[in-house]
């Protein structure tokens, strides 16, 4: 006789959520699809750095200073714990409209436009916005059917709307937007110093050694040396130059994605809103500023879609969070929860016919 | 008929106004001064939130310093202001908006883009 224990199984927000990302450990690590030069980055770091801490600094600590590992340790450290914080935070995504939101927009959008043929992309929805005396122009996302605050831009390889968005580096294995940029700063700024450490002590090891027992015995007897040398080369080439240009963003608080696109610069366009004119000030805020929370909430729980369960406020929005359907009424007929019959129905302005189930949901 | 108003939050610095989309008119009319005063609450404490100061600049010095773990023990100041925004919407809500039958949600669920009115039920109003 077999007894069949069924266990219930929870299922998380993460889950269902849209976009190509990748979460681990439950929804608390999310990531881009593709993570191969990310692994590629970790070995490198921690290759280099284990040749450094086993070979050099055994012989360094000894004839010049203990102080010389204990360092390296630190930075080698604090660049690991930059790096994996980059790698696996919400960077700001942004959730997409809900069907109702969405449907709402799409209807304004019609109104405005007029009726798009089959296939056509519509031409790109830009609303203005005053705010306190300055128009903004607010661009329209068709992937995530949402108007896109100003500065967040749409990741193609992430699939997802990201506030702040500065670029996709997939040596990190995400976008770097508003909730890592400065932990993306730090790491590059911190495996410069490594780098350039690391570079420099290998130089003066093989200097000192050589001194002793001659440069081609060194490198026979430590062949790491080498390898450690070319690497930093060649990272010294590439990160130190990457943290120059990114000192200079923060600098003048911009992101990559609006130095590309010369959003800022140029004779008829607007000055850098965002910059505060002080280095010092532009920098703090970059930096040391106020770190909002992730909206995504990746590890709550969804409601089961039983018609009896009663699901708690908090989890209402959670219901949208189902795969996009292409019309509003699937979205409806899915939903068998009974607070969503009070979901509200948009109308625009104007009267164009609604989908007829529409209201006969509401009149429920 | 329903209706959803829509609230566009510019969420930098300096630029909390919430502009008003009225999407139309419905059958159920709220009171537009309190819904304004709402609104006017919610842009003070986000602008609270966001504020650049010297007590934000020592939080985040002190987090890199700890390299970021003290997370692990220290709630942030914006998470502390995003749970007053909550208390004070609930409140409102018990207050003001579910006696008219209208129900707010919080702003931080849509990524402070927008946030819905909804009606819990529905009434055949003219």
């Amino acid at each position: 006789m077999s007894v069949m224990v069924v266990r219930k199984k929870v299922t998380r927000k993460w889950e269902k959520l849209p976009g190509r990302n990748t979460f681990c450990c439950d929804g608390r690590v999310m990531m881009a699809r593709q993570k191969g030069i990310f692994y590629l980055t970790l070995f490198l770091i921690l290759g280099t750095c284990t040749l450094f801490f086993a070979f050099e600094c055994r012989y360094l600590a000894v004839q010049l200073s203990p102080a010389i590992p204990v360092f390296a340790a630190m930075l080698f450290l604090f660049s690991m714990a930059t790096l994996l914080r980059t790698s696996f935070s919400d960077p700001g995504v942004i959730p997409r409209a809900l069907p109702d939101e969405a449907a709402f927009i799409e209807m304004e959008i019609e109104a405005t436009n007029g009726a798009v043929p089959q296939g056509q992309r519509p031409p790109p929805r830009i609303k203005n916005f005053q705010i306190n005396n300055q128009i903004v122009k607010l661009k329209y996302c068709y992937t995530c059917k949402i108007f896109r605050p100003p500065r967040a831009s749409h990741c193609s390889i992430c699939d997802n709307c990201v506030e702040r968005f500065d670029h996709h580096c997939p040596w990190v294995g995400n976008c770097v937007g508003k909730r890592n940029y400065r932990y993306f700063y730090l790491f590059i700024l911190s495996l410069s110093l490594l780098t350039i450490y690391v570079f420099a002590f290998n130089i003066v090891y093989v200097a000192l050694k050589s001194l002793k027992i001659g440069f081609l015995e060194t490198l026979k007897e430590t062949p790491g040396t080498v390898l450690e040398v070319l690497i930093c080369f060649f990272t010294l080439w590439s990160v130190v130059g990457l943290t120059g240009f990114h000192t200079f963003l923060v600098a003048l608080n911009q992101t990559t994605n609006e130095d590309i696109k010369g959003s800022w610069t140029g004779k008829n366009r607007v000055q850098n809103p965002y910059s505060h004119g002080n280095i010092v000030k532009n920098c703090c805020e970059v930096l040391c500023g106020p770190l909002p929370p992730s909206v995504l909430d990746r590890r709550g729980i969804l409601p089961l879609e039983e018609s009896g369960s009663r699901p708690p406020s908090t989890q209402e929005t959670s219901s949208s969070l189902l795969p996009q359907s292409p019309a509003p009424t699937e979205h409806l007929n899915s939903n068998e929860m009974p607070e969503d019959t009070s979901t509200p129905e948009e109308m625009p302005p104007p009267e164009p016919p609604e989908p007829p189930q529409d209201a006969a949901e509401a009149e429920k | 008929p329903t209706s959803s108003r829509k609230r566009k939050h510019h969420h930098s610095h300096d630029w909390h106004l919430w502009s008003l989309c009225w999407s139309h008119c419905s059958a159920k009319k709220i009171d537009r001064q309190q819904f304004e005063e709402t609104v006017r609450t919610l842009n003070n404490l986000y602008a609270e939130a966001e504020k650049l100061g010297g007590q934000s600049y020592l939080e985040g010095c002190l987090a890199c310093l700890t390299a970021y773990t003290i997370f692990l023990c220290m709630e942030t100041h914006y998470e502390k202001v995003l749970k007053k925004v909550s208390k004070y919407i609930q409140e409102q809500n018990e207050k003001i908006y579910a006696p008219q039958g209208l129900l707010l949600t919080d702003p931080i669920e849509r990524g402070l883009r927008v946030f819905r009115l909804k009606l819990p039920f529905m009434k055949t109003e003219a």
